[in-house]
C-alpha cells in the first residue's frame, strides 16, 4: 500500500506549481517538445492557452507520429497561421517524409527565412530515389547561425550564395547535386564557420570532398560505405 | 609578493545559506556557475553569508551537486552525461524545485536540464494525464475546451499514453 502510495506522489505533484512559472520558463518547457504536443498544452487550462504562440521554436515532425496524409500540411499551416505575429523565430525544425508536397516544403522553408530562423534543422526520410531540393533562398539567408541538413536531401547551390552569419553546419547523408563544386562552394560562402560535421554514406555525388576555410576550428567527418562508393568506382574504371 | 597573493592556485570559499536556514561551504569557483552568486560576489557581498530565500535545503543540496559535476576541473565529459541522465530522473516535485532554484539562482545550463526533463513528462501523453501529473485544473468551459480543439484537430489524433509515468 504504503509503496503503491509513494510512487503516486513520485509521480505527480500535490499542489499546480508549474502553472505558477513565469511564462518565460513555460515557454522554454514548450520549445522542447514536437509542436503537435506544445498545441495541446493550449487545452490544459486558461494560463496555458495562449503560450504557445509565444514559443520561439517549431518543430514539425511528421515521422514519429502516424499522420494522414494532408493532415500534417493543414497542421503545420494552421499553426503557421497562429504564429504570423511572432517577433523572431529562433529554431524551426522540419522532418518529413513522402506524405508532404515539395510546394508545401519550399512554402514553410521560404516562410521560416522570411521570419528570421536563426536554427534551421531540415531532414526528409524516405527513399533515396524520392530526393528534393530545398529553395535557393536558403544558401543566402542572413539570419541563420546553425543550419542542419540531413537525408534524402539535394543540395543545389545556386550561383552567387552567402551565409554572412552561419557557424555551425552538418550536412548529414545528403547528395550533391552540382558534385564537389556544390561542396566547395557552400564552405566557402560562411565567412564566420567554426563548426562544421560532415556524414557520408554510400555515394553522394562527390569524388573528392574538399574542405578548405580559414576560420574554422572543429571538424567531424564520418564516412560509412554501402558498396555504393565501390560501385561507382568500378563503374569509372570500366 | 602581491603576485603570490593572487597565485592562481589559491582558493576562496563561499557559504551559501538555504531557506531552512542550512549552511553550506562551497569554492567560490564552482558557485560562480550561478550568475546571481557571480553578482553578489562582484557587488561584494560574499565576505558574509550569502542567504538563498527561494531555495530550500533538499534543492540546494542537490543543486551544489550539480554545480560540483559541472566545474570544469574535476569531470569529464561522460561522467557528466551520466550524472545529468540520473540526475533527470528524480521526482517531477523535485524536478521543479530545481527548475525553480535554477531560475533563481541563474544557472542556465541546469534551467536546460530541467526544462527538458518537464518536456519528456508532458510528451506523448493526454492533456488529461498532464493535468493530473501536474495537478493543473481547468476552468475551459466544454464549449472553450471544444473550440480549441478545433483549431488545431489533427493535432490530438493519434495514440496518446493515458498513464502518470
Amino acid at each position: 500500500m504504503s509503496s503503491a502510495r509513494n510512487k503516486r506522489q513520485r509521480n505527480h505533484v500535490i499542489v499546480d506549481r508549474i502553472s505558477d512559472l513565469p511564462d518565460l520558463i513555460l515557454c522554454h518547457i514548450l520549445s522542447f517538445l514536437p509542436t503537435h504536443y506544445a498545441v495541446w498544452t493550449s487545452l490544459l487550462s486558461k494560463r496555458w492557452k495562449n503560450l504557445r504562440t509565444n514559443v520561439d521554436t517549431l518543430y514539425f515532425d511528421c515521422f514519429n507520429k502516424k499522420w494522414r496524409k494532408r493532415n500534417f500540411t493543414r497542421f503545420a499551416n494552421r499553426v503557421l497561421m497562429y504564429q504570423l505575429f511572432l517577433n523572431k523565430l529562433k529554431k524551426f525544425s522540419l522532418l518529413w517524409t513522402k506524405i508532404c508536397d515539395k510546394d508545401d516544403i519550399h512554402a514553410w522553408v521560404r516562410w521560416a527565412i522570411a521570419n528570421g530562423v536563426e536554427d534551421f534543422n531540415l531532414q526528409k526520410i524516405g527513399e533515396t530515389s524520392r530526393r528534393v531540393n530545398l529553395p535557393i533562398s536558403l544558401y543566402s539567408c542572413k539570419t541563420l547561425g546553425v543550419l542542419e541538413l540531413r537525408g534524402q536531401l539535394l543540395i543545389n547551390c545556386p550561383g552567387n550564395i552567402c551565409l554572412p552569419r552561419l557557424k555551425t553546419l552538418s550536412l548529414v547523408t545528403v547528395h550533391y547535386e552540382g558534385d564537389e563544386r556544390d561542396v566547395r562552394k557552400l564552405i566557402s560562402s560562411c565567412p564566420m564557420l567554426q563548426s562544421l560535421y560532415i556524414e557520408r554514406k554510400g555515394y553522394d555525388n562527390v569524388s573528392k570532398f574538399v574542405i578548405s576555410s580559414r576560420v574554422l576550428k572543429n571538424l567531424k567527418v564520418k564516412i560509412s560505405d554501402d558498396g555504393s562508393f565501390e560501385r561507382k568506382r568500378r563503374k569509372e574504371k570500366n | 609578493m602581491a603576485e603570490a597573493s593572487s597565485s592562481i592556485t589559491e582558493k576562496f570559499f563561499l557559504t551559501l545559506k538555504s531557506s531552512d536556514g542550512d549552511e553550506f561551504v562551497l569554492e567560490e569557483s564552482i558557485a560562480i556557475q550561478s550568475i546571481t552568486i557571480k553578482n553578489m560576489v562582484e557587488d561584494g557581498c560574499s565576505s558574509s553569508v550569502i542567504p538563498l530565500s527561494k531555495v530550500d535545503t533538499e534543492t540546494l543540496i542537490k543543486v551544489i551537486e550539480y554545480m560540483k559535476m559541472h566545474s570544469s576541473t574535476s569531470s569529464n565529459e561522460e561522467e557528466i552525461e551520466n550524472f545529468d541522465k540520473k540526475f533527470v530522473s528524480n521526482s517531477i516535485n523535485t524536478i521543479l524545485n530545481i527548475l525553480e532554484a535554477a531560475n533563481f539562482l541563474d544557472i542556465n545550463n541546469l534551467l536546460e536540464l530541467c526544462a527538458e526533463a518537464v518536456a519528456n513528462r508532458i510528451k506523448n501523453k493526454t492533456p488529461e494525464a498532464v493535468r493530473k501529473i501536474f495537478n493543473i485544473t481547468s476552468d475551459f468551459t466544454p464549449e472553450e475546451e471544444a473550440e480549441i480543439r478545433n483549431e488545431t484537430p489533427w493535432a490530438f489524433e493519434g495514440n496518446l499514453d493515458h498513464s502518470l509515468d
